[in-house]
């Protein structure tokens, strides 16, 4: 009947019914984590990401020593699974009210991507009530690294019909690929600028936080500030009373906000967020301190490290043609193989324009 | 003759030998024998078919039976028929009752199945060899994607029996996206049933309820289909202990491989869970929105096919949203409407624009918002604030109070809020961590409750719905896990489940407790939680020991249907709800897609033959940016139509899939057929031209038959075609025609087009000399009817059924307004609307000028009729405000009045008075002329 259990039980009850590999007696993991964030999008969704944040954070209370270590990796999972392609965060959406439209995340509908390489298959999206798209022959041959759910083509199988006979949609590499167009920094800034001067607003702006070009590009977290004595164009977030801080270009003149124009831009797929890293990317190469990479050969790989946030479309590409690594000393790190490197730099340099930083422990 | 043939003596001999066994061996389980456990090889299959080629004879009707249920076993979908007469050479088309007969027979004699359900009653002969093919060929691979689906379901049955199983199977095969065929297949639902007990039970071969050989066969065959096999093994493990036992009859046994089911005859069954909920979300700036989370009214359809049908085709609204939602709009999973007015607490909060008896009694019941005077809602930490029914607020949370009254200010805590939602006030309310004496006394007046601190939430499993006071619900598959804590010393936790005896739990003190629930049952159950405080806390308190309660729904989890439309940011609503293909290809389907204004969709169309061929795959057009409009759609997809070679094609569809696709936000896929319908026309392409032929599967006599066609060129000229002809290929002689057959109540007609060349694209019709009485005008009117409804195959056929229509209208207005009038009316069409051709025919209405007021209301087609009626009156064109109104009418569209119950007696008071009808044609004309020119000097309005 009802019975007594302990944390643990709760845990591995979770594990088992999720339909992901048990870990003994082990404290929750990011593949539990992801694995709850997919089932609560399929119960909510289309909702917010506090949503989804409040959610797991409830389910997982006191099942976890550390809150303040889940809160952080509760968010950090629903950012790899809205990279990894199960959320999909679309701004000013239309759904059943014309007259509405905000910024929610969707449950993206099941599908695959296949890694060019080696055949793998990528999976990805949400379905309610189905914690296990696939049926069992298929499904037992899923493998779960933190966010990613894999499956490595037999010999002679054709993976991707096997997958597409289960109601799952093929996305092309093409669409997975998907990104804004290639243009110098230059080119960008211009851009902005023009749409900065027709938003021109003497307004002062309570709390606002810029990403401050003058300090390190080496250290992501603390480049935040408030504004002082600055002038020129900031990336920046300003507060509001519910819901997350929004995303905002600012121009300034002797740290008095004389511009405000919120993003994203009208009619773009990309977040707010990762127009803005683009865009400070940009803003610090204009300042001659551009953001930068490491590369270091490691485990038959090299090795990518970076030290700022990269936009989505960015990670996507390093996440098929590589894998997402721990990071050391860095943002964000991915392992690519050595056959693809030479693509990936040329990508980062020409999209990205970040410059290489030399590895001092390498060869 | 075969009546000589030895062989032929010797296999019915057996065969009858082997049925007059089965049947025996049926009679205690009661379960039908099928044709189709004959028992025979391949090899003596084939034999079977090649002895019986010369004329059918009832001296071997069992052999005939099998012949025809072999053919019916490896049925495609299409034509039974032209299969069968094929492998038959001797078979005629009169020859066709015999089967039915034979196979009477058998179920006489050796206790066969029936057909039964709708689909055997429309196809009353062909429906007993397919039946007794138990599992034809090509439905195997979704029979076992459906069990697949269902696995869950059919694992926590609660009744073993067949009906039960086929029910649940008919249920949901109705709902998932699944051919017509496929479905009419599941409303055998005894049959069905039966079919699942055998393919996944454990009986031995002696209680076996398929002829093993038979079984064997079926399951070889089912497991050649892709998957099937990995489907059926998935299903079979997921009932496999349900199942145990169920070929001795014994009870099924209970539990799962890690926790036990509970089972409770006392647990409230879960009738269909359709109660919204409301819910505020934060906008922007401090400002509200209300918004209603329907939930889907798949189950309530599943209860019948009339509620399936009046909730696909009926219009909805919201109680409190501006707008009518399309019909089908609850079916397509669960739903969001905002709301614009605060709900109406006396009326349900969906409402139908039509009523159902059914339907209206469970929104009545199901959908109801509690009276105010308020209602409270629970801010979350994701902004929004959730609708808290048992009106109970803990200290330190944050709460939106909506209040029909305003709130007095004195009352603390209360700070008016803006909810973007008429009738009502908001106000925000910040409960402080002590809550004060006065501040319970006011809140206690106002209907709400300050918690007890026993606190319990979800643990592991993130809870549906869970609104943070005890409700939630669960799926049949997980165990329930609760975390608990209490704020002051607690020694015990008593739990009680149900009606189940109470179980106490020792705490000690200050740490969480987690609480494990075995799997529930499909229903609605009530979880107890009373917190027992420690001996000395007990002493001193004066308040009882804190209770809370947690309300758990469980249900089944819903199978995944992919393409279907669903909250994935890719919205697609169409009106009709279940389009056939005819509707879909001649573009008459209202498609609505929205999503983000960033994405496109492209469209994919795949035409398939009824043997599941892919016929056709193309893009419709460029992809179109989000939101499509279904005007947007009509003119894309009108494109595409106008090509001859996909015409061709679409005569050989049976089926159509339109993908559409937006990148990440996925694929939408609609799919489309042709009715089954008993009796129908069939046209294809051969030869380089079109030909027809009429399938007659409705089992009536030969005699009843009655086909005919009418040309393009003499659309009123009705040729009679003969039934043997009608059933071979006949070739429409361009430029096409209307083609109609009729056996008993089975009707069916196609409107064909034909092309030759160049020189035929454009028809001029023939028209008959109309006579100027109501009778002829009344047949011309229902006539035309039938060329404008029928379903249309071929190139540039609604062109072309467009030009005979304007043709025919044009003769009948002009045979009542007059030859002068009409003479006149053309000449005014030929000038391009000039005012001075207006003028003259406003001198035509009547030889006595009238003087109109030719203010023409801005209003709908009855407000503009009912102006009408009013000004023949006042200038004594016509006093009879019907006559009026009925000439309006007519005078904008003569197919309009067709359905009018009076058409034959108005169309003669009409014959008595053309004015009325002339006047009305010119203030279509005129309001038509001064639209198209606004700005420019109407004619002169006071000559009528």
């Amino acid at each position: 009947m009802i019975e007594r259990v302990s944390a643990n039980d709760v845990i591995a009850g979770c594990r088992r019914t999720l339909g992901i590999p048990e870990q003994g007696n082990g404290p929750i993991d990011t593949v539990l984590f992801a694995s709850l964030l997919r089932r609560s999008a399929g119960m909510h969704c289309p909702c917010s990401r506090a949503t989804l944040r409040a959610s797991v954070l409830e389910c997982t209370s006191a099942l976890a020593a550390d809150d303040a270590a889940r809160a952080k990796c509760i968010d950090d999972m629903i950012e790899w699974i809205t990279v990894g392609g199960d959320l999909l965060e679309l701004d000013d959406v239309v759904t059943e009210d014309t007259d509405v439209r905000q910024t929610w995340v969707f449950a993206a509908p099941p599908g695959f991507v296949i890694r060019p390489d080696d055949g793998t298959a990528f999976l990805f999206g949400v379905v309610k009530d189905q914690d296990a798209l696939l049926p069992r022959f298929l499904s037992t041959r899923v493998s779960h690294d933190r966010f990613r759910r894999c499956i490595e083509p037999r010999p002679d199988e054709n993976l991707a019909d096997a997958l597409e006979e289960q109601g799952l949609q093929q996305c092309s590499v093409d669409a997975w690929l998907k990104c804004p167009r290639t243009e110098t920094w230059a080119k960008m800034l211009s851009r902005v600028e023009r749409y900065l001067e027709r938003r021109v607003s003497s307004a002062n702006i309570e709390n606002l936080m810029i990403l401050d070009t003058a300090r390190p590009v080496s250290y992501y977290p603390d480049r935040w500030g408030s504004p002082k004595n600055q002038s020129g164009i900031f990336v920046a977030r300003r507060p509001r009373e519910f819901g997350t801080d929004l995303w905002c270009i600012v121009g300034l003149d002797g740290g008095k906000p004389t511009a405000l124009l919120d993003l994203p831009f009208e009619k773009t797929r990309w977040r707010a967020c990762d127009t803005a890293w683009h865009i400070q990317m940009a803003i610090d190469n204009r300042s001659g301190l551009p953001q930068q990479y490491r590369r270091c050969v490691e485990s038959g790989s090299v090795r990518f490290d970076f030290f700022s946030p990269l936009p989505l479309w960015a990670q996507r590409r390093l996440m098929i043609f590589g894998n997402p690594t721990a990071s050391r000393g860095s943002f964000l790190s991915f392992l690519v193989p050595c056959s693809r490197a030479a693509a990936e730099e040329s990508f980062l340099r020409n999209n990205l324009w970040l410059s290489p930083v030399e590895n001092p422990n390498q060869e | 003759m075969n009546a000589l043939d030895p062989a032929l003596v010797q296999m019915q001999a057996r065969l009858e030998d082997h049925f007059q066994k089965l049947s025996d061996q049926r009679k205690n389980p009661g379960f039908p024998v099928f044709a189709l456990e004959h028992g025979l090889n391949e090899t003596e299959r084939d034999q079977i078919r090649s002895m019986l080629q010369p004329r059918p004879s009832s001296r071997f009707w069992l052999l005939w039976v099998i012949h025809a249920t072999e053919v019916g076993y490896s049925y495609a979908g299409d034509e039974y028929w032209s299969s069968f007469e094929t492998q038959s050479r001797a078979w005629e088309y009169h020859d066709r009752p015999k089967i039915k007969r034979w196979f009477r027979k058998f179920a006489n004699d050796y206790s066969g199945a029936n057909p039964s359900g709708p689909w055997a009653e429309h196809f009353s002969i062909i429906a007993w060899p397919i039946t007794h093919a138990i599992l034809p060929l090509y439905l195997q691979r979704q029979f076992a994607k459906l069990l697949y689906d269902l696995r869950y379901q059919l694992a926590s049955q609660a009744a073993l029996s067949a009906r039960s199983i086929g029910r649940l199977l008919a249920d949901w095969g109705s709902r998932a996206d699944s051919s017509k065929r496929f479905q009419a297949f599941l409303e055998q639902e005894d049959l069905i049933g039966q079919i699942v007990l055998a393919l996944l039970g454990e009986s031995s071969a002696k209680d076996a309820l398929i002829h093993p050989p038979t079984l064997e066969r079926i399951v070889t065959d089912l497991e050649k289909a892709r998957d099937a096999r990995e489907w059926l093994n998935d299903t079979r493990h997921s009932v496999s202990d349900r199942f145990k036992g169920i070929g001795h009859g014994s009870p099924p046994a209970e539990g799962h491989p890690d926790g036990i089911t509970l089972q409770n005859p006392r647990v409230k069954a879960l009738g269909p869970t359709i109660r919204p909920s409301l819910h505020l979300r934060h906008v922007e700036d401090g400002k509200w929105s209300a918004f209603l989370l329907v939930k889907s009214f798949r189950q309530i359809a599943a209860l019948n096919a009339d509620i399936s049908s009046f909730l696909s085709e009926t219009r909805c609204r919201l109680n409190g949203a501006p707008d009518f939602k399309p019909g089908g709009w609850l079916l397509s999973g669960d739903r969001i409407g905002a709301l614009r007015s605060w709900p109406d607490h006396t009326s349900p909060l969906v409402a139908f624009y039509t009523a159902n008896s059914v339907v209206n009694h469970l929104v009545e019941s199901e959908c109801r918002l509690h009276s105010g005077p308020i209602w409270l809602f629970r801010i979350g930490t994701d902004w929004i604030a959730r609708h808290i029914a048992r009106q109970i607020v803990r200290p330190g949370c944050n709460y939106i109070v909506v209040s029909e009254t305003p709130i007095p200010s004195e009352v603390n805590c209360f700070v008016h809020c803006n909810l973007d939602c008429e009738n009502v006030d908001a106000y925000r309310l910040e409960m402080p961590a002590n809550v004060s004496e006065t501040l319970t006394a006011q809140l206690a007046e106002m209907g709400l409750q300050v918690a007890r601190t026993i606190q319990v939430w979800p643990a592991g499993l993130p809870g549906r719905n869970w609104d943070g006071e005890g409700s939630s619900e669960w799926l049949t598959t997980e165990a329930p896990c609760f975390g608990i804590t209490a704020d002051h010393p607690v020694e015990s936790f008593a739990f009680r489940l149900d009606d189940n005896p109470e179980m106490l739990i020792p705490t000690n003190g200050d740490e969480t407790l987690f609480v494990r629930l075995p799997r529930l049952k499909a229903g609605i159950h009530h979880l107890t939680v009373n917190a027992r405080r420690t001996t000395g806390l007990e002493s001193i308190a004066e308040t009882p020991s804190a209770e809370g309660f947690v309300h758990l729904v469980v249900r089944d989890p819903e199978p995944w249907t992919p393409g279907v439309a669903s909250h994935s940011g890719l919205i697609v609503n169409t009106d009709p709800n279940h389009a056939d293909l005819d509707t879909f290809w001649q573009n008459r389907l209202n498609l609505r897609i929205n999503g983000p204004e960033s994405f496109a969709a492209s469209f994919c169309v795949t035409l398939q033959s009824a043997d599941g061929k892919e016929i056709l795959k193309e893009q419709i057009g460029n992809p179109m940016n989000l939101p499509i409009t279904p005007d947007a759609w009509r003119k894309s997809f009108r494109g595409f139509l106008n090509d001859e070679s996909r015409a061709w094609k679409y005569l050989e569809a049976a089926s159509c899939t339109l993908a559409i696709s937006a990148d990440t936000l996925g694929t939408c896929t609609l799919r489309f057929e042709h009715e089954p319908k008993p009796l129908r026309w069939i046209a294809r392409s051969r030869d380089g031209g079109i030909a027809v032929r009429l399938v007659d599967d409705s089992g009536q006599a030969e005699t009843n038959l009655k086909a005919c066609q009418y040309s393009m060129r003499r659309p009123f000229v009705r040729v009679p075609v003969a039934p043997q002809t009608a059933s071979s290929d006949v070739i429409v002689e361009p430029p096409g025609g209307l083609f109609i057959a009729i056996n008993g109540e089975h009707k069916d007609a196609v409107l064909v087009s034909a092309v030759s060349g160049l020189q035929d694209l454009m028809v001029t019709p023939e028209l008959p000399n109309l006579k100027r009485n109501a009778r002829s005008l009344y047949y011309c009117c229902r006539h035309l009817v039938t060329w404008r409804d029928t379903r249309s195959a071929g190139f540039l056929t609604e062109i072309r059924r467009e030009r005979i229509l304007d043709s025919a209208k044009d003769a009948i207005v002009a045979k009542l307004c007059g030859e002068r009038w009409h003479r006149a009316e053309r000449q005014y069409r030929e000038h391009q609307g000039l005012n001075s051709s207006l003028e003259s025919l406003a001198g035509l209405v009547e030889k006595k000028r009238r003087h109109f007021h030719l203010s023409i209301p801005n209003g709908s087609e009855s407000q503009t009729s009912d102006w009408f009626a009013n000004e023949a009156a006042r200038v004594h064109i016509c006093s009879n405000h019907l006559l009026s109104k009925f000439a309006f009418r007519l005078a904008r569209d003569p197919l309009s009045v067709v359905d009018d119950p009076n058409l034959q007696a108005l169309l003669e008071k009409l014959i008595d008075n053309p004015a009325v009808l002339r006047a009305a044609r010119f203030v279509i004309l005129w309001r038509a002329a001064t639209r198209s020119t606004a700005g420019q000097n109407p004619p002169r309005g006071n000559s009528s």
